[in-house]
């Protein structure tokens, strides 16, 4: 039963379903949040939320069963039977860069809360001209 | 600084008078622009040669006028008056509309900087943005045009204008008109220009409604002659229409110039009204004999008048009628100059104006437009009132306080001007058909019937000649006579010193006493209804009601910017899905 | 000589700020000037010998590898970024004596980085790496509006990176949706690919793009946050982001959507939304009163304008846009680099700053900016304005002409109303004269606008073969792919 459960999991269709629900679900989550949230921190998580669906969402779709990761070790020398390196290059590096602006955006923050002891994003009103 | 004006301003001139008769021009091709097919150039050609008289005489009259003035007075006027000429002189030689644009810009732009240190905010911005207005619906109206002919010379415009729907036909006619009105300060679209006469520097006021108003005038020849054909059937109604506009402009011009009190406004709306005369026969096949002789006698008779203003504003410090008065005993010459800027402004015979308004009244009266005939008439008889105010709030009357009874003459620099324009007045009033041959030139030029004339001293139409020189010789006699019964009479009179205390009991007239004739003078015309209601009409509620809308519309959208990031979110999202939605569908 | 080094040595300065941090106070400051001044001088040694587009394959040849590519269109924007930050950078070493960043060091590598970026983004012919680009731009750009530490600064800081990351989520899933369902990233593959795909996706694709991209380029109704980052910001930050930063993201956003989307509505309707943009900038303008806002207000009103200029999609409207680009960049920045000089002098944002401001230089030049800016004759923002209007009638576009006209007017009245403030005859403040270096600088910047509207066609050559090559879709996809 089980058995059976996890090879109509592992057909390629429903993996992909499962990512695309899952990640379009998480992606959701985060645009809820952004939109429903006031506080600058979570404001930064539901972005971060977002971003992580879309990376999900990319990695999930690009990987193809049955190829291992695009990486040379001892039982793989040569460029065969891989899954496409590009994506998952072009996510680290999108991780990378989103984790660096979330830092920074929590530096600005936490800088701002010091200042002005603000902490949402509907108190931001320095600037009434 | 104005030594090099003058000296320029009579260059030009003179290059211009020795030119007259040679032909010029020169074409730029556009094509490095990406402009394809378009040629820009300048070309002389009577039309324009008459303007740019116009325009440089003006401008030699007024730089002799400043000499008059202490050293720095002026001192941007002349910095910016030989630039604002070169672009005027560039409206007029230009063959394109492209020219003919930069130089109404820059036209606009330097008399904003002219007319910048002297007029109040208000007044200031209130220029520009009408200039603004109206270089930018010309900038429409001459792109719309371009897309029709995809040329912007003026004399493949016309059959460019043909290939335009009747829509944008009609549109692009509108913009136009607009652009041109407001320069010329037509009825509704007067409302910066009383303003900024009253409030510039006294000679550049000269040169406004000398010079720049006959610029919209120039616009205007153009436009509805070359462009538009607007004397074919097609425009009839157009035509009526704008010469509606031009005698209403002038009617209610007239009527709000005889309430004013102040010198610089009463000329303003004078020039308002003047030029609505010619606005009424530019519609009027047959009647641009008329529009170039008016523009020319006013051109001069508002030269003379603006001089005369300025000297006594720079005389007495004062620019009220209710405070001027009896001057005639202590600018004897002033008043003579002046005399004869409102005989000609009021186009009474012997001078010049009437002529002017002789072919005014003859070709609406061989149009057979009886009723735009008789409101002319009208407003025209009205003037004699401002005019009369005009001379004797100033110099007859009693002197309204002690210090004009001490006062000189004015500097002979702005007497030498104004002798120069009275004695070309004067000829011109003799000789009416002396300056007709250069006129019919320019009528050649146009496509339109000349102006027909037997001698100089006969100007004739179909109703009757009109012999300036035999009306000149009567009125002399006449003048003659009068002189010396007065000289009899007066030699007669005691001479009263001190006449001040005299006429008002050591009192000094103020409106609360109005004891001086200045004050109210023309108020009587309040019982006519129309009349009172011209005068409390103003087009400023008009304009306030507008900006107050624009600016309630600049808060509302203000909400856009709140700059509360979180409620601006919602916006994305929304403005995403209607997007989603739109491109879905 | 190569066009990687525009990209990698102001990168490459940040590392190297040590070492110059030996050569004195200064070092830093001056070695920055001498790179970009090395920088400008390098572009206009290329753009001479320039006689064909040059391709710069990094690594591996596209169309797997990255490549940069330095033809007409781009070589115009290095040309003009590169000479925008050293005019910058210039005013810098004046302005620094009196009201210096603190540790300059980093401001001069955030600085350096916005010129790499967006350089970057013009020259990358690849759309993660525009990608890259796009956020190290937005990195440099979010720390500089927040430099001063100030709680406006932070708070202009904050909103800017929120709406930066969201924009960049967007952009990421868009970039996302192309590589699933065309397996590249390289532009002219993409392009050629694009029209096959299914129209849902193609829809999706161009909806994230235009949020993504809408953001950074400031196009209503994606531009909210905007004038809140200027105003938040210094005077002097403002002009890098006004006439650079913006700038890049406008030329990368159409140069894509030239490559992918020229479906005859989709770019309609950037058309009008340009033309709404300004119409709506330049209301909410007249009523302003502090003046970074105010001149936030007139940046959104003119790229609603280059809006409308690219989405025209012909030759003589990208030329347009191009000559207005130019005109504008350059009175933003004469208008910002003054108006820090005269914050910082009389230390009030307000308008009425300038019936206090006593300086007949200043004046002068921020006029001719302006007057540039509305599009006056005989200056710089004419040309642009005469040809878009021009394009847009020979469209038969007649409502979008009487917008943008009506716009125009518009902006004209709280241009004057300011340059009325500088004829006011109230009394003046203390006089203030620049520097002579600061005055140079200001006075090349307008010199430019002037001699470009004296004389366009001294460069109507260049931008027009500019702007054929940046339509020209074909021989973009036949560099890229047959560097193969």
């Amino acid at each position: 039963m089980i058995e059976g459960i996890l090879e109509y999991l592992n057909q390629t269709e429903v993996i992909k379903t499962i990512v695309i629900l899952g990640s379009m679900g998480l992606f959701f989550v985060g645009l809820f949040g952004l939109l429903s949230q006031r506080h600058i921190i979570k404001v930064f998580i539901s972005i971060g939320i977002m971003e992580i669906a879309v990376f999900i969402l990319f990695i999930g779709l690009s990987f193809q069963k049955g190829l291992t990761a695009p990486m040379l070790g001892d039982a793989h020398t040569s460029f065969v039977q891989m899954n496409d390196p590009i994506p998952h290059a072009m996510i680290l590096t999108a991780i990378v860069i989103g984790m660096a602006v979330l830092a920074l955006g929590i530096s600005f923050a936490i800088e701002y809360y010091k200042l002005t002891g603000k902490n949402r994003l509907d108190q931001m009103n320095e600037m009434k001209h | 600084m104005r030594i090099i004006n003058t000296l320029l301003a009579f260059l030009s001139l003179a290059l211009l008078l020795s030119f007259w008769q040679d032909n010029f021009s020169f074409y730029v091709d556009l094509a490095l622009l990406g402009l394809h097919g378009v040629v820009v150039g300048v070309k002389t050609s009577a039309l324009s040669n008459v303007f740019a008289l116009l325009i440089g005489f003006s401008w030699l009259m007024v730089s002799i006028a400043s000499f008059a003035s202490k050293k720095n007075t002026h001192s941007t006027l002349f910095l910016w008056l030989p630039i604002l000429s070169l672009a005027l002189f560039l409206i007029v030689y230009t063959v394109d509309y492209l020219l003919f644009f930069v130089g109404w810009e820059v036209m606009s732009i330097v008399s904003y900087f002219i007319l910048a240190p002297t007029l109040t905010p208000k007044a200031l911005l209130k220029y520009i943005l009408f200039a603004m207005a109206s270089a930018l619906a010309l900038l429409m109206g001459i792109v719309i045009l371009y897309s029709g002919a995809e040329t912007l010379l003026y004399i493949d415009a016309n059959h460019g204008f043909t290939l335009l729907s009747q829509q944008m036909k009609m549109i692009l006619v509108l913009l136009m008109l607009f652009a041109f009105f407001v320069k010329i300060g037509a009825i509704g679209f007067h409302y910066w220009l009383v303003d900024s006469y009253a409030q510039a520097d006294d000679l550049f006021t000269t040169y406004l409604s000398a010079v720049l108003s006959k610029m919209g005038i120039y616009g205007l020849i153009i436009f509805l002659t070359q462009v538009v054909d607007i004397y074919s059937l097609d425009w009839k109604i157009l035509a009526y229409t704008i010469a509606i506009i031009g005698v209403t402009t002038s009617v209610i011009a007239t009527f709000k110039a005889i309430k004013e009190d102040e010198l610089k406004r009463l000329l303003a709306y004078s020039s308002i009204a003047q030029l609505g005369y010619i606005v009424t026969i530019l519609a009027i096949a047959g009647g641009m004999g008329g529009v170039l002789y008016h523009a020319l006698i006013h051109t001069l008779v508002k030269l003379l008048l603006f001089i005369n203003i300025a000297s006594i504003i720079a005389l007495t410090n004062r620019s009220k009628l209710s405070q001027l008065g009896g001057l005639i005993y202590r600018t004897p010459h002033s008043f003579v100059l002046l005399l004869i800027g409102i005989i000609v402004l009021a186009g009474m015979p012997p001078l010049a104006g009437f002529a002017s308004k002789y072919l005014v009244y003859t070709s609406l009266l061989d149009a057979k437009m009886l009723l735009i005939l008789s409101a002319v008439m009208f407003a025209s008889v009205s003037g004699f009132l401002y005019v009369y105010k005009l001379i004797y709030g100033i110099y007859l009357g009693h002197p309204t306080h002690k210090s004009l009874e001490s006062v000189d003459e004015v500097s002979k620099w702005y007497l030498i001007p104004q002798y120069i324009i009275a004695l070309l007045l004067v000829i011109i009033g003799a000789f009416p058909a002396l300056i007709v041959p250069t006129l019919n030139t320019v009528l050649v030029q146009l496509h339109v019937a000349p102006i027909p004339f037997e001698t100089s001293t006969i100007l004739e139409s179909p109703l009757g000649a009109y012999n300036g020189f035999v009306v000149m010789s009567a009125f002399a006699v006449i003048f003659v006579l009068v002189l010396f019964f007065v000289w009899r009479v007066k030699s007669k009179a005691k001479n009263v010193k001190n006449r001040f205390d005299i006429a008002y009991c050591g009192e000094e007239p103020t409106s609360a006493t109005p004891l001086h004739y200045g004050y109210g003078m023309g108020q009587e015309l309040q019982r006519v209804g129309f009349i009172a209601i011209i005068w409390k009409q103003s087009s400023a509620s008009f304009y306030n009601a507008l900006t107050l809308m624009l600016f309630s519309l600049s808060t509302r959208l203000r909400k856009v910017y709140t700059g509360n990031l979180a409620s601006n979110f919602n916006w994305l999202i929304i403005f995403a899905i209607f997007l989603l939605c739109w491109g879905l569908e | 000589m190569s066009s990687i080094y525009f990209i990698a040595l102001p990168l490459l300065f940040g590392f190297a700020t040590p070492i110059f941090a030996k050569f004195g106070k200064n070092g830093i400051a001056y070695s920055s000037v001498l790179l970009q001044a090395s920088l400008f001088l390098l572009s206009i040694q290329l753009f001479v010998t320039m006689d064909k587009s040059i391709i710069e394959v990094i690594a591996i040849a596209p169309p797997l590898g990255i490549a940069l590519i330095l033809d007409n269109v781009s070589i115009f924007f290095v040309m003009l970024f590169t000479f925008l930050v050293l005019m910058g950078s210039l005013y810098y070493l004046k302005l620094r004596e009196k009201n210096p960043y603190q540790n300059e060091a980093k401001f001069f590598i955030l600085i350096n980085m916005l010129l790499a970026s967006a350089i970057g983004l013009v020259l990358s012919s690849d759309i993660f790496n525009i990608y890259v680009f796009f956020e190290i731009a937005g990195i440099s750009a979010y720390i500089l509006s927040a430099y001063r530490k100030t709680p406006k600064a932070l708070e202009a800081g904050l909103k800017y990176l929120i709406t930066g990351a969201i924009a960049s989520i967007f952009l990421v899933f868009a970039i996302a949706l192309i590589y699933l369902h065309l397996g590249t990233l390289n532009l002219a593959l993409i392009s050629q690919g694009f029209t096959a795909l299914e129209s849902d996706i193609k829809l999706l694709i161009s909806l994230f793009l235009l949020i993504g991209f809408g953001l950074k380029v400031e196009i209503f109704p994606l531009n909210f946050w905007v004038t809140d980052i200027y105003e938040g910001s210094d005077a002097f930050t403002d002009a890098f982001f006004s006439a650079v930063v913006v700038k890049a993201y406008l030329f990368v956003f159409f140069h894509i959507v030239y490559l992918f989307l020229p479906h005859k509505e989709f770019t309609l309707f950037l058309l009008y939304l340009g033309a709404v943009s300004m119409l709506i900038a330049e209301i909410v303008a007249l009523r302003q009163t502090n003046l970074k806002r105010l001149f936030a207000y007139s940046s959104l009103g003119q790229v609603g304008l280059l809006f409308v200029a690219f989405s025209m999609q012909e030759a003589v409207s990208i030329t347009a846009g191009l000559y207005i680009l130019l005109a504008h960049s350059l009175a933003k920045m004469v208008i910002f680099l003054s108006l820090a000089s005269l914050f910082e002098k009389y230390k009030k944002e307000d308008i009425s700053l300038f019936k206090e401001m006593n300086s007949p230089f200043l004046r002068n030049i921020i006029i001719i900016s302006m007057l540039s800016l509305l599009g006056i004759p005989l200056l710089a923002g004419f040309v642009g304005k005469f040809l878009l209007l021009k394009s847009i009638a020979f469209s038969g576009l007649f409502v979008l002409l009487g917008l943008l006209v009506l716009a125009s007017l518009i902006e004209s009245v709280y241009y004057f109303k300011i340059i009325g403030f500088m004829f006011s005859k109230e009394e003046r403040g203390e006089k203030f004269s620049l520097s002579t270096l600061q005055r140079a600088v200001l006075l090349t910047l307008t010199l430019g606008i002037i001699l470009i509207g004296i004389a366009p066609f001294l460069i109507s050559d260049f931008i027009a073969t500019a702007s054929s090559v940046m339509i020209d879709v074909r021989s973009y996809q036949n560099l890229l792919l047959g560097a193969n």
